[in-house]
């Protein structure tokens, strides 16, 4: 009589026996929880993410662009465009909370999240054979990418290194693993800068030397950044080692002289073939969080565009002349749309930099030899000249102007603008007029460290920056 | 042969379970007078007190009473019947109950699992029957539901822009979550309906119930903590003649109302807008930027390309011009749809079917929209034998969209001056392409194609169709092993494709905009100059679901009666989305296209930039869900007045990254009724049927997004070309699956000679561990509305729900009239969640906070307008300004505890009122809905808005202060040459703009006639039923003074009004 309940029974828990395996199958077959280094790879190799820099306010603060009082009235309101215009004239405060992912400080926090999942999740990964390769290139490329995240947030976000006591001054947060819950505090700008080295010091031995692919960093891309970190804090020499190093590796030039300059955007896009590029990055393309950066509104400073000779061909290769005759940028070197700035790492700037080191280290001759090389790629070959002086500091003059002429708009000029703040010859005083008002930002001014967003500092408790 | 096995086994284990003596069986089959199994009578052998159960099919069997007895069949709605019966009558036994018109309507609750007479259920119920799901004449089956609901909430909330007929929000009693899905879980017979909703007929659906509460609902387990609807087929019945019905209706919806929006200005003022900013400078002449026509036109006149006279004639001739008649005289007109619907139905004593077929047509209201939908569904129900009993079911949809309407957003409110025609009668270019209208124009000297986007070439130029097909076939098995149990197993397949294509003609803009683009300095083409032909990704998906079920019914010592059921579920599926297709050069004619094109290059765009060639094609997917459930549900009914009854159920699914024991959960409901009126001490004539019940359980809400461990996804790389993947979640070690506990407390009732009936129900529903996006420290990397949720919040809703039956009159006019009333209102209990910093993003961001609803609406503190100069007053260091610095400062240290809360977004009062009065085959129905209690915020301009690059417009700009003493009259801020963001900020979101949403508004009309079948002249028609229908007649009252229709506080324009006429016949 009870037989039948219990048969029941019994079939219903094979049911639930044969129940877990049949659930044990994967929802979509592109999703999965990592756990191959090619897993942990395709997390670096994601460029969307990790070839997007955190330069957005540098470039909105800094001097190469105006905007007509007209033109800025009518930029539209709204909070992923309020903080742009605030940005523009260095108010104390510019964000008042909502502004999203796009934000320089989030996405470079986004890559070095990604960079220490990567770090976290490789730990306990073993490295079967064959995979010795593999393995290293994955850490020395998340070291890399967490390296980089921080320097770029640092020009942004930290006080000017070498301005002040950096042991007490206050750096980034060092955020060093994965899991969301740990809030870690702001450490000092020493710190961070001792954080950036240490981690790029141990991507070297594990990456190859030049990497075949723009958006992964090789050993050159790690000495490229050495070398800019090297010079942010002063000391020239191991800048002026760092920049040979990577010139080591990688020394060809454009050639100026063989490109259509005419062309509505002369430069291969996502830096594709383009033998200057060490590691290809780009301030994020969503127009929307630096519409103010778009020809709608900007305009090319005027005091850049006097920087060019007749000869130049750089004016012919970043400007073009409207019908109204306004000068309008067309892009550099991410050819594949003219709001997609490159802001990666590229030779041009590394021989800017030993050059300059050179200059400051009294090495005349070897300025002159990077000074002469890199105008010779860029300078119409009929009206070439070598520039020869002997004086280092005319020379040092003659290479910081030739910095703007080169680097334009690529997040360069605002960490140029901290750091010569510091030499009294070198500083500027950078003025925004808006009609009859006129704004100042005066050198070493507390407005030359952006402050944090505001959920940074009401959800993470982060001492915010005093403008 | 066939049929001695099975009595033998049947002897055999009547044996073996009861231990009884065989004695002589009568089998018996209940019935109503149309041949409708009655499952919920209640038979009793009057002199012995034995009660005997009844099946599902209505079945019954007795042993034969030693002496002879009296069989009193009873059941709610019908007459009482009583039967003889004797030592010696064998044989089958078939009862048919007749309607008894002076009783409560029989309705019988449909769970998906089981039905039961609503007077059994003790959960709550809302039961739509055919009647008034036919009153009104959509295709889509849930805007049915509307108005005629208890407990059903419409919200449109969701709707934008110009998409006024799109899904509403459906809530059943009011929130249980705060962040996730809240939409019901809907159930076709009886499995979860995963494909659209739209591909059902609704003339193929006999009834529809929605589970409200815990015992209702927790049946269906980790989906339904936002109810349940069910929707159920309408099936063939045994021992009827075959009925053809016939219906057909034609439905006529009238043009959007564009005059209806606000956010417009006359041309004149537009052009003076655009003048102001002309001489001020403001637009960058590049051939990147798009100007205005009317700025074109003073720079033509600046630089001396046109003559004052001629400028003169054009700009008079824009001032007259308004693109809103252009676009509803070309692009819009009357939609009209049509539907069909043949079936048949009736079965004998072994079988029964149902055969349905299903035509509708739809020319839509845009010129080059349209839809079609077929549908087909054939229904058998066989007994093998006594025991067996077999169905099958196959129904099959096609649906073909046409969408090349061109809605009035792509030409918008910044154009209003320019036309569709020009002066000759020819399609006339507007300004909405990509670069300078000045750029565009020059092309074709330049050796490019025409360059310029005719809104009215462009809608006979491009062919759109999404398609879809759909089959559901079902089978199930039930055999009945025991006398009150059965065994019932159930299988659905389900096949659905979908897919769209475009076709594109060489001379569509989209097409030549492309070509022109890829033109090289030289002039060489890239793409050659031909159409497009783009096919959408097709998707292909498959679902099997099987269930097995043992229901048990069984009375014991005549007072007890035991329901139960039990059983195992198993679902999966399976959707697979194909990679689609780009073809260039296409040839319409001889289906001819190149394909061969080098992707991964980028090539130079005019003027500028670059582009590589658009492949088509994507990614290809695959996604396979899996379900296991298992269930228990049982009711004890004692002496017919008392019930208790109670559920259980397990599911688990195949969630990715969670922990084993993360994958499924365990609910639970019970609940108790208790029928006052058949007490020994109850004597009411007033109040003859009265009844208690209370419920509580638990449901739940799976949020398949989230995850234990990190997931990822793989993909390949846009730009390096290298497979990549990309992070889904950096996983969340402290998830759980949110909850919601609901508790029901209810009265039903009914007055003497069926006055008045109804019932009020109060619930309330605590959710627990709801997830919700947590405002993160972005420094983790985690940005706020990234999708990444925490377990934050507690939420209890509480209401009630009243439905109240009015019969005045049953003679010659009857009268019915029915009334429902809503409330529902939500907190929030618990929130782990930090504040935001800044108490002015309250206002518009959704951000919940602890102690308030869900649907909260802040606005700031409104101090008027200045009587100096017309600007909107803030208190700053406590006295009043206007100064321009202060509203930014103002808002920078505004606290929460200044905040308004100006309302509920969402009404916490809603209900109808529906008429219904017949007079001899005449039926007047009226359905007049209200929604009471909650608010919404207009638009408007604040100062300097229509100067901005991106520029706002709306009516108010008439309304502006302009002297003192207008702060008087209006709230609306003066005029002023830029827009400060602070400033517009504070306006837009302070209480000026808030109104109150309080609506009653006609919601539909029926009228219609019935045909007597006694008429001799009419006697092939069993019935025939004519009618006539409008819907979205109007509002009769609105609190708001602004003639804004507060349903559609997001939509340009609210839902166009409808007529239909239509034909019901039975033959």
């Amino acid at each position: 009589m009870k037989r039948k309940p219990i048969l029941i029974f019994v079939s219903v828990l094979f049911l639930a026996a044969c129940g877990q395996e049949f659930l044990d199958v994967k929802p979509g077959v592109r999703q999965r929880t990592p756990s191959s280094w090619e897993d942990y790879l395709g997390l670096l190799d994601n460029t969307s993410n990790m070839n997007s820099s955190s330069h957005a306010l540098g470039m909105i603060g800094a001097d190469e662009y105006f905007i007509t009082q007209d033109r800025y009235e009518t930029f539209p309101s709204g909070v992923f465009h309020n903080y742009q215009k605030r940005a523009y004239t260095w108010e104390e405060r510019i964000f008042e909370g909502n502004e999203t992912y796009f934000l320089d400080w989030n996405g470079g926090y986004s890559n070095i999240l990604w960079a220490n999942l990567v770090l976290d999740g490789v730990k306990s990964l073993p490295v079967a054979e064959g995979e010795r390769e593999l393995a290293d290139m994955v850490k020395g490329t998340a070291l890399f990418h967490r390296a980089w995240n921080f320097y770029c947030l640092a020009q942004l976000f930290c006080p000017v290194y070498g301005q002040g006591d950096a042991n007490t001054q206050l750096g980034l947060p060092l955020r060093l693993e994965a899991d969301v819950t740990v809030n870690v505090k702001r450490s000092t700008l020493e710190a961070t800068y001792q954080r950036i080295i240490r981690d790029l010091e141990e991507a070297d031995p594990l990456l190859p030397e030049v990497s075949s692919i723009q958006f992964r960093p090789g050993k050159a891309a790690v000495y490229a950044l050495l070398a800019k970190t090297y010079l942010q804090m002063g000391d020239y020499r191991l800048a002026y080692d760092y920049a040979d190093r990577c010139l080591d590796l990688k020394r060809e030039l454009l050639d100026y002289n063989r490109i259509d300059l005419m062309l509505p955007a002369p430069f291969s896009p996502n830096g594709q073939d383009n033998p200057e590029i060490v590691f290809f990055a780009i301030c994020p393309g969503n127009t929307t969080f630096r519409l103010l950066l778009t020809s709608h509104y900007m305009q090319p400073d005027t005091n850049l565009l006097k920087l060019y000779g007749p000869d130049d061909l750089r004016s012919r290769a970043f400007f073009e002349k409207t019908a109204t005759g306004e000068f309008q940028y067309k892009g550099s070197y991410d050819g594949s749309g003219i709001y997609n700035y490159f802001t990666g790492l590229a030779i041009d700037e590394m021989y800017l930099i030993r050059a300059e080191c050179a200059a400051r280290l009294g090495m005349v001759e070897e300025a002159l030899n990077d000074l002469n090389f890199l105008r010779k790629h860029r300078v119409e070959a009929d009206g070439y000249t070598l520039l020869s002086h002997n004086d280092p500091k005319i020379i040092l003059s003659w290479i910081l102007a030739e910095r703007r002429r080169e680097l334009v708009l690529r997040g360069t000029r605002w960490e140029d603008l901290r750091r010569l703040n510091k030499e009294a010859e070198f500083a500027t005083t950078l003025v925004r007029r808006l009609g009859e008002t006129e704004v100042r930002l005066e050198p070493g001014s507390v407005r030359y460290v952006w402050p944090l967003p505001v959920e940074a500092v009401s959800l993470g408790g982060y001492e915010q920056n005093v403008r | 042969m066939k049929k001695y096995i099975f009595s033998c086994l049947f002897i055999w284990l009547v044996c073996s379970f009861y231990c009884v003596v065989a004695q002589p069986l009568l089998v018996g089959h209940v019935s109503s007078d149309s041949g409708e199994a009655l499952p919920g009578a209640s038979i009793r052998l009057q002199r012995s007190g034995e009660v005997i159960p009844v099946d599902a099919g209505g079945n019954f069997r007795l042993r034969l009473p030693d002496a002879a007895d009296t069989l009193l069949v009873t059941h709610i709605g019908f007459k009482a019947q009583k039967v003889p019966v004797g030592p010696a009558a064998a044989g089958v036994l078939n009862i048919r109950l007749l309607a008894d018109a002076n009783t409560l309507q029989e309705v019988e609750v449909n769970t998906g699992y089981y039905s039961v007479p609503k007077e059994r259920a003790t959960g709550s119920f809302t039961h739509v029957g055919s009647d008034l799901l036919n009153r009104s004449v959509g295709l889509n089956i849930l805007d049915r539901l509307e108005g005629v609901t208890n407990g059903l909430l419409f919200d449109r909330r969701n709707l934008t822009g110009e998409n006024v007929g799109g899904a509403p929000d459906l809530r059943v009693r009011g929130l249980s979550t705060i962040e996730a899905n809240s939409a019901p879980l809907i159930i076709v017979d009886k499995f979860p309906y995963e494909g659209d909703i739209s591909a059902i007929n609704p003339n193929d659906i006999a009834s529809i119930t929605v589970l409200k509460d815990a015992a209702a609902a927790s049946i269906w387990g980790a989906r339904a903590g936002n109810g349940v609807i069910v929707i159920t087929t309408k099936q063939g019945h045994y021992d009827q003649p075959a009925r053809v019905s016939f219906n057909s209706n034609v439905n006529v919806t009238a043009k959007p109302d564009l005059f209806y929006n606000q956010g417009f200005l006359p041309p004149a003022t537009v052009m003076e807008i655009q003048k102001d900013l002309f001489e001020r400078g403001a637009y960058a002449e590049s051939d990147r930027t798009r100007i205005p026509l009317y700025a074109e036109l003073l720079i033509e006149r600046r630089d001396g390309m046109i003559g004052d006279d001629e400028f003169e004639r054009r700009q008079s001739a824009m001032e007259q011009h308004d693109i809103r008649r252009d676009w509803l005289n070309y692009l819009a007109r009357t939609g009209v749809t049509q539907q069909y619907f043949a079936s048949v139905q009736g079965g004998g004593g072994n079988v029964n079917y149902s055969i349905s077929a299903g035509y509708d047509n739809e020319q839509g209201s845009l010129v080059g929209n349209g839809r079609s939908r077929m549908s087909l569904g054939i229904q058998n129900n066989f007994k093998v034998n006594r025991k067996i009993s077999v169905s099958g079911s196959v129904w099959y949809t096609s649906d073909t969209e046409r969408n090349d309407g061109i809605p009035f957003s792509t030409i918008g409110n910044a154009l209003i001056y320019e036309s569709l025609k020009d002066e000759s009668g020819q399609p006339s270019p507007v300004n909405t392409q990509r670069y300078r209208y000045a750029y565009h124009k020059q092309a074709e000297a330049a050796g490019l194609l025409d360059w310029m986007y005719r809104p009215l070439d462009e809608v006979n130029l491009t062919e759109s169709t999404n398609r879809s097909r759909n089959l559901r076939l079902n089978a199930g098995i039930q055999y009945a092993l025991l006398p009150g149990l059965d065994l019932q197993a159930n299988y659905q397949y389900t096949l659905s494709n979908a897919g769209s294509q475009r076709i594109l003609d060489k001379d569509s803009y989209e097409a030549r905009d492309l070509i022109n683009r890829l033109t090289d300095m030289n002039g060489n083409r890239i793409i050659p100059y031909g159409g497009i032909l783009e096919m959408g990704a097709p998707v292909e998906s498959n679902s099997h679901s099987g269930r097995v079920q043992v229901n048990y019914r069984r009375t014991f010592s005549q007072e007890h009666e035991l329901t139960m059921l039990a059983g195992a579920e198993i679902r999966q599926f399976l959707s697979v989305s194909g990679s689609g297709m780009r073809q260039y050069n296409y040839n319409p004619d001889t289906w001819t296209s190149n394909s061969i094109f080098d992707y991964s290059t980028y090539y130079p765009t005019r003027p500028s930039g670059s582009m590589r060639i658009l492949s088509g094609t994507s990614a290809p997917n695959k996604t396979l869900n899996r379900n296991l459930s298992y269930f228990a549900n049982a009711s004890h009914v004692f002496r017919e007045k008392y019930i208790l009854s109670g559920s259980i159920r397990w599911d688990g699914s195949n969630l990715l990254g969670v922990k084993t024991n993360q994958r499924g959960v365990a609910l639970w409901s019970m609940g108790g009724s208790w029928e006052i009126s058949k007490e020994g001490f109850y004597q009411s004539g007033m109040v003859p049927y009265l009844r208690l019940r209370a419920t509580y359980g638990s449901a739940g809400n799976i949020d398949k997004t989230q995850s234990y461990y990190p997931t990822i996804y793989a993909a390949t790389d846009y730009l390096s070309g290298l497979p990549i993947v990309g992070l889904t979640s950096p996983g969340n070690p402290s998830l759980r699956w949110e909850q919601v506990n609901t508790i029901n407390m209810a009265v039903d009732w009914q007055t003497g000679a069926q006055f008045v009936d109804g019932s009020i129900e109060v619930y309330r529903k605590n959710s627990k561990h709801l997830l919700g996006a947590n405002l993160m420290d972005p420094t983790t990397g985690i940005m706020a509305h990234s999708g990444y949720k925490m377990n934050y919040g507690d939420l209890r809703t509480d209401g009630l729900d009243l439905q109240v039956n009015f019969h005045p009159f049953r003679r010659r006019v009857t009268w019915d009239a029915s009334v429902l009333l809503n409330f529902s209102r939500n907190k929030i209990t618990y929130l782990n969640r930090p504040a935001p910093d800044y108490a002015s993003n309250y206002v518009d961001g959704n951000i919940p906070e602890m102690g308030k609803s869900v649907d909260v609406l802040y606005a700031l503190p409104w101090y008027g307008l200045s009587p100096e100069n017309g600007m909107p007053m803030v208190f700053v260091d406590g006295d009043l300004s206007t100064q321009d610095s202060d509203y930014e400062r103002y808002l920078r240290e505004l606290s929460y505890g200044d905040l308004r809360v100006a309302g509920v977004a969402v009404p916490p009062v809603a209900g109808s009122l529906r008429n219904s009065v017949s007079w001899k085959g005449l039926t007047f129905d009226v359905l007049v809905a209200y929604k009471f209690g909650h608010v919404f915020r207009r638009n408007s301009i604040a100062p300097g808005q229509e100067f901005m690059s991106l520029p706002i417009y709306h009516t108010d700009y008439f309304r502006r202060w302009q002297n003192p003493g207008d702060e008087r009259k209006t709230n609306v801020p003066a005029a002023a040459p830029s827009n400060n963001i602070s400033r517009s900020e504070y306006y837009l979101d302070s209480e000026a703009l808030v109104l109150s949403g309080d609506v009653i508004r006609l919601q539909d009309i029926n009228i219609s006639y019935t045909f007597n079948a006694d008429r001799p002249v009419r006697r092939a028609f069993r019935n025939v039923k004519c009618f006539v229908y409008g819907r979205n007649l109007g509002i009769l009252w609105r609190a708001n003074k602004e003639g804004l229709d507060p349903d559609y506080p997001a939509t340009n324009y609210p839902a166009p009004k409808y007529f239909a006429i239509g034909i019901q016949t039975t033959f």
